[in-house]
């Protein structure tokens, strides 16, 4: 398969590498910043050789309005994907079995709602949650999650669940077990690991979000994405502090991400895509 | 599709009959799923627009009144709405253009299989996991004077960097920088995995034929990418908006509404004027606009969802 010609290879290896550095070097810089102090932080020129100091970490830990942004966000992030499994396991299960119309009715329809911007669904969430005590609750914000993670995972379990073989479950529904029986003692060992992929894919959806925590839980139930918002708000100057507590957010997406990327692509199109 | 393995016709339609008879009992499965997202999404769908047919203001000591259609009549004559949409364009179709070229150019490179270029393949993802705020805010930083250090390299090749956050045409750029970073690794693989599954026949053919590298890519690649393609911009339209967070941290719509967007200009009015009827009439035309344009694609671009799977 010689027939690449010596230029074009040259240019695929630079356009490799210039993207390599596009990509990594904007992210390496916030990691230098959460580490450099203030000084080094407003250099001119810029330090790429630096004492390394802590300081930025220590004190983002130090900050019980950022130790409580974590907690909030682990129970909204935790309780929106528990909710969201419990809702949509049963639904991609029923997926695999059921054929003709509804089948492809449903899929269709939770994928264009998965489209819609999200500002069309916080207006009225805005008005209800105000009248109906949601304002700033955990459980308010869990509940908008559903929007954006049951279609989710309904579309990243949907092709998992068609490739586990279906020798044991159709025995088991011959031999007289009921369809909850089955999905319970021969599916859901099967698809231990797809649902584990697609619990981490929804996880990170859900600590990521910013728009919804922005207007339903601004002061009490303040999620990461929010409490950094916050520091930039009234500590505009402490980059350190901004940078340390971006990274403590990013590196479990990335690591967690990292795990599930094969799946992303069925979650996010919905299969859209032949492959 | 998938009871390919299944040995006889016969049996496969004994086992289709039987199926459809046990669907009976699979449908409540469903049910709690349909619940969710009708309550969720459609039931807020219809309150969003019963309340873009009233005055609902909370910065009013008037109560919401129902006035018909005109907060739609308004918009006509909202100069800071239509440059929204103005704006709202060239923030969805400018990143768009540069996802669409690195994003094919990156499946290729990955597609060729280079040695070498292994860790390419690891590291371009990274940016899919950003938190979009965090994305903004690395952004931010880079571009800040001093801080980011963008200008003293330029200045280094003899360049004087420019104002980039604020200066009106310079801001929608920067904001651009972050949406090609932020979502060019969704397009790559979006073409890569469309690549993988290219009938090799093709390819060998046109190399008896005789064709170059160049001629394989323009002749078979890229022609058999166009679906893809497809399904790339109607998903990138859609949500072209999602850079909410970035715009939000990195000028605010800003300097002087220079990269207010639709969605941006709906929550300032919803959230910070609490202007509430407004701001649902604002996005719902918003929503049609993008509905309008995707329409016709979207027939095609979904006709083989739910086939698979």
């Amino acid at each position: 398969m010689r027939v690449r010609p010596r230029r074009i290879t040259a240019g695929l290896y630079t356009f490799a590498i210039v993207w390599g550095l596009f990509i990594l070097v904007p992210f390496a810089w916030l990691a230098s910043l959460s580490i450099k102090s203030r000084l080094d932080a407003f250099a001119d020129p810029p330090k790429l050789f630096f004492t390394p100091t802590f300081a930025a970490y220590g004190e983002v830990f130090g900050d019980p309005a950022f130790l409580r942004a974590i907690g909030n966000s682990l129970i909204v992030s935790t309780g929106a994907v528990a909710l969201s499994l419990l809702i949509a396991v049963p639904a991609a299960y029923a997926l695999r079995h059921i054929v003709g119309p509804l089948r492809h009715h449903t899929l269709l329809g939770i994928l264009l709602i998965r489209m819609v911007p999200g500002m069309v669904y916080l207006l009225p969430y805005f008005v209800f949650y105000n009248k109906a005590h949601l304002m700033d609750t955990h459980i308010g914000l869990i509940i908008v999650h559903l929007i954006f993670n049951v279609p989710l995972i309904i579309w990243m379990l949907t092709p998992i669940w068609a490739a586990i073989p279906h020798d044991l479950s159709e025995a088991a529904r011959i031999d007289g077990a009921t369809p909850f029986q089955t999905l319970v003692m021969v599916d859901l060992p099967l698809m231990k690991g797809g649902i584990l992929a697609a619990s981490i894919l929804a996880f990170i959806f859900s600590w990521n979000e910013f728009l919804f925590a922005l207007i339903l839980s601004r002061r009490e139930v303040v999620t990461l994405p929010v409490a950094i918002v916050n520091f930039l708000a009234f500590e505009g100057t402490e980059w350190g502090k901004i940078a340390a507590a971006s990274m403590f957010i990013v590196t479990p997406a990335i690591v967690f991400g990292f795990l599930v990327r094969r799946y992303m692509i069925s979650g996010l199109t919905g299969g859209a895509v032949k492959g | 599709m998938t009871d390919a393995t299944a040995a006889a016709p016969l049996d496969r339609a004994l086992l289709r009959r039987t199926r459809g008879r046990q669907n009976r009992g699979y449908r409540r499965f469903l049910l709690p799923a349909i619940v969710t997202i009708v309550v969720l999404t459609i039931v807020p769908l219809i309150f969003t627009l019963g309340l873009s047919l009233t005055s609902l203001s909370y910065s009013s000591i008037r109560g919401p009144r129902f006035i018909g259609l005109e907060n739609y009549a308004d918009l006509f004559g909202d100069a800071r709405f239509i440059a929204s949409l103005w704006q709202s364009a060239v923030l969805i179709f400018v990143p768009l253009i540069f996802q669409l070229v690195f994003g094919f150019m990156l499946a290729l490179v990955m597609n060729e299989r280079l040695p070498g270029l292994g860790w390419l393949r690891v590291i371009f993802i990274i940016p899919m996991f950003f938190p979009p705020i965090v994305m903004g805010l690395l952004w931010k930083v880079l571009f800040t004077p001093q801080l980011g250090g963008i200008n003293h390299y330029l200045g280094l090749i003899g360049i004087s960097g420019p104002a980039w956050l604020s200066d009106p045409t310079m801001a929608l750029i920067s904001i651009s920088v972050a949406a090609v970073w932020g979502w060019t690794p969704f397009v790559t693989i979006m073409f890569y995995t469309a690549m993988q599954t290219f009938p090799s026949d093709l390819y060998e053919a046109s190399r008896i034929d005789g064709a170059t590298w160049v001629q394989r890519i323009r002749f078979v690649t890229l022609p058999l990418l166009r679906q893809t393609a497809l399904v790339v911009i109607v998903f990138r339209i859609m949500e072209g908006l999602a850079i909410f967070p970035i715009i939000y941290v990195m000028t605010s719509g800003g300097p002087a509404g220079s990269t207010e967007t639709t969605n941006y200009y709906a929550y300032i009015t919803g959230f910070e004027f609490l202007k509430v009827g407004y701001a649902s009439s604002i996005i719902l035309t918003f929503l049609a606009i993008l509905v309008a344009i995707l329409a016709p694609s979207t027939r095609l671009v979904l006709k083989n969802v739910g086939e698979r799977g």
